[in-house]
């Protein structure tokens, strides 16, 4: 098959798009649409290119452990942690107009900082956090109807910075056709997905880039499936923050609906546990003193995430396009 | 310096068939002869190059999404559930492994010209970038917010064969004062260069990446791990349509049943020298 260039490929799509099947309805032109014009949340994020940075207090050596937090610094060291934006969502709360931002960060697997080798923990696992501007908020690990004993934590670090930066130019779509369009012209999509719970005085707006989408041109249809995004446990909602937030990923097929699916761990096989939680090199929980174990001593090691539960919620979702 | 965020792979389907046996094939929903496209942002890239011939084989890794039903208004994920993250080349789809190195799997790269209509890929790159060669130029992109993409380049000299990663830095540790610096993030297409054949590999790993210096550099790869026989029972049950569905339960298809999609860990750490280079770009 001779294979063609991106221009033809992209002119027996996208353009037939809005010249053939859907002639006569306006495409993504810039020109056409209400660029940039959006006056409830003129904004979209520019997730690839916004950071959150942590700088720590000067280090503390634990009481009780030697690798503590994965440090080997030592006393007094300082660190500056700077993770990539993955997705954001706000809760507004109806009756205060308080608003909760939500920030999911880039995962990485456990380490240790900053040494020359060795790096990762082993047994290993996530390291992935949602930040408020005040808190961490626990990612939950078992499902929706199971409570766990977690809270908000408030930020000890000495200081933060959130550096959200936006597209310049870019454009609401209010349709399928739209969509289709901006997607087969390359152009870099998010999703704002708002659930508004009257009953409980809350909205929830999430904010997402979205970098898997499903098209059926000839049919004008379109799916999105991507993810992770930070969908809060509104069940342990204190009209402030919630208690616990799920990683979810999330699907629609049109403007008034999502489908989450929620990740939570699955104990894995007695067989595989031998090899899983070996420990290789330090051990993050190694004591200073063996005879006298904190309560809870050793911690269970991290059991491997699945996506399983799903909720439906009835939601507006807005696509913005840029233009780069 | 590859724009990840701003990067695409797009495919064509053929148009679909009824499949002999399944109801709902890759999780198809939808008429025959339906075609769909499928747009996905690049996650990492990798570059094989055959050092004899000067051949070089781009693979790209794809971001992930869920295993779901399409295009549906409802019931959109496929229960269970399992990762659908694909590497695509500009010729090749290569399969990530779910065994260790020592493990040699029955995989096979394919043409992408075989499962697809058409195909394209919009590799986009950063202007005016600049190479950062010492820990204070990498701490003070970072205190700036600048971009950053690391770029490791290795070879296997008995196989003639030059490996280079390139990926977005999306997280870095610093300690300013004593000037040192720590990226540890992924996943990056990691291939096994045991199946390389002259032109390209099939299999790679999928491997979240970790290294303080420029000249070393350890990887955990990604495995399969076994559920609890407690655990087996919900993670199997199936919700909603299932994705095994035959159209005549008589007419079983032959052959195994298709295995439901395992849990994963990062285990095995692989450590190399390299050189890497990190690459650095205004936000604007």
């Amino acid at each position: 098959m001779k294979r063609k260039s991106r221009r033809e490929f992209l002119q027996d799509t996208a353009v037939g798009v809005a010249l053939g099947t859907f002639a006569g309805v306006p495409g993504c032109a810039p020109s056409k649409l209400t660029e940039s014009k959006l006056p409830e949340k003129p904004t979209m994020i520019d997730f690839d290119r916004s950071y959150f940075t942590w700088t720590s207090q000067p280090y503390v050596p634990h009481p009780d452990y030697v690798n503590d937090g994965g440090m080997v610094q030592g006393a007094g060291s300082v660190r500056d942690v700077r993770i990539l934006y993955e997705a954001k969502c706000d809760i507004i709360n109806h009756s205060t107009g308080h608003v909760e931002e939500l920030f999911l960060l880039h995962p990485c697997l456990t380490e240790y900082t900053i040494p020359k080798r060795d790096f990762f923990t082993l047994p290993s696992g996530e390291f992935r956090v949602i930040f408020s501007r005040t808190h961490a908020i626990p990612i939950a690990k078992l499902p929706s109807n199971a409570v766990e004993a977690v809270e908000p934590r408030p930020h000890k670090f000495a200081s933060t910075r959130f550096t959200t930066r936006t597209h310049n130019r870019f454009t609401r779509l209010s349709s399928a056709k739209e969509v289709i369009e901006a997607t087969l012209t390359g152009k870099p999509l998010n999703a704002r997905t708002t659930h508004r719970d009257d009953a409980r005085g809350y909205t929830l707006s999430l904010e997402y880039p979205v970098r898997t989408i499903n098209l059926n041109v000839e049919e004008g249809l379109f799916q999105i499936d991507t993810g992770p995004t930070p969908l809060p446990d509104m069940s342990g909602w204190d009209g402030t923050r919630p208690k616990r937030a799920f990683l979810t990923f999330v699907a629609s097929s049109n403007f008034d609906f999502a489908e989450f699916i929620l990740r939570r761990e699955v104990e894995p096989s007695e067989e595989d546990k031998k090899w899983l939680f070996q420990i290789r090199g330090k051990w993050r929980w190694e004591l200073r003193d063996p005879k006298k174990p904190p309560p809870g001593h050793p911690r269970r090691p991290a059991w491997p995430m699945t996506y399983n539960e799903t909720l439906r919620l009835n939601a507006t979702n807005e696509f913005f396009c840029a233009e780069i | 310096m590859i724009d990840f965020g701003r990067s695409y792979f797009t495919w064509k389907s053929k148009p679909m068939q009824r499949d002999t046996y399944y109801k709902y094939p890759g999780g198809f929903v939808g008429r025959e002869g339906a075609v769909h496209h499928v747009r996905i942002q690049f996650d990492a890239a990798c570059t094989l190059t055959n050092e004899k011939t000067g051949h070089k084989e781009e693979l790209f890794l794809l971001c992930p999404c869920r295993t779901e039903y399409t295009i549906v208004k409802d019931n959109l994920f496929q229960i269970p559930n399992g990762e659908f993250r694909p590497v695509f080349g500009r010729e090749f789809s290569v399969p990530i492994s779910s065994r260790p190195t020592n493990e040699p799997e029955n995989l096979k790269r394919s043409k992408l010209s075989d499962q697809f209509a058409d195909y394209s890929i919009e590799a986009r790159s950063f202007a005016g970038t600049k190479e950062l060669k010492t820990p204070d130029e990498v701490i003070k992109a970072t205190t700036a917010d600048d971009l950053m993409n690391g770029r490791t380049t290795y070879r296997d000299a008995n196989r003639n064969v030059t490996v280079t990663l390139e990926y977005p830095i999306k997280l870095i540790n610093l300690q300013q004062k004593e000037k040192l610096f720590q990226v540890c993030m992924g996943p990056v297409p990691l291939p096994d260069l045991a199946t390389w054949d002259g032109v390209c590999v099939d299999r790679v790993f999928l491997a979240e990446l970790a290294f303080s210096g420029f000249d070393y550099i350890e990887f955990a790869l990604r495995r399969d791990v076994e559920a609890s026989d407690k655990e087996k029972g919900w993670l199997a049950a199936v919700r909603g349509r299932d994705r095994r569905e035959l159209h005549d339960p008589s007419k079983q298809p032959p052959g195994a049943t298709p295995p439901r999609a395992n849990l994963k860990a990062y285990h095995e750490i692989i450590s190399k020298g390299v050189n890497t280079v990190v690459l650095v770009a205004n936000a604007r």
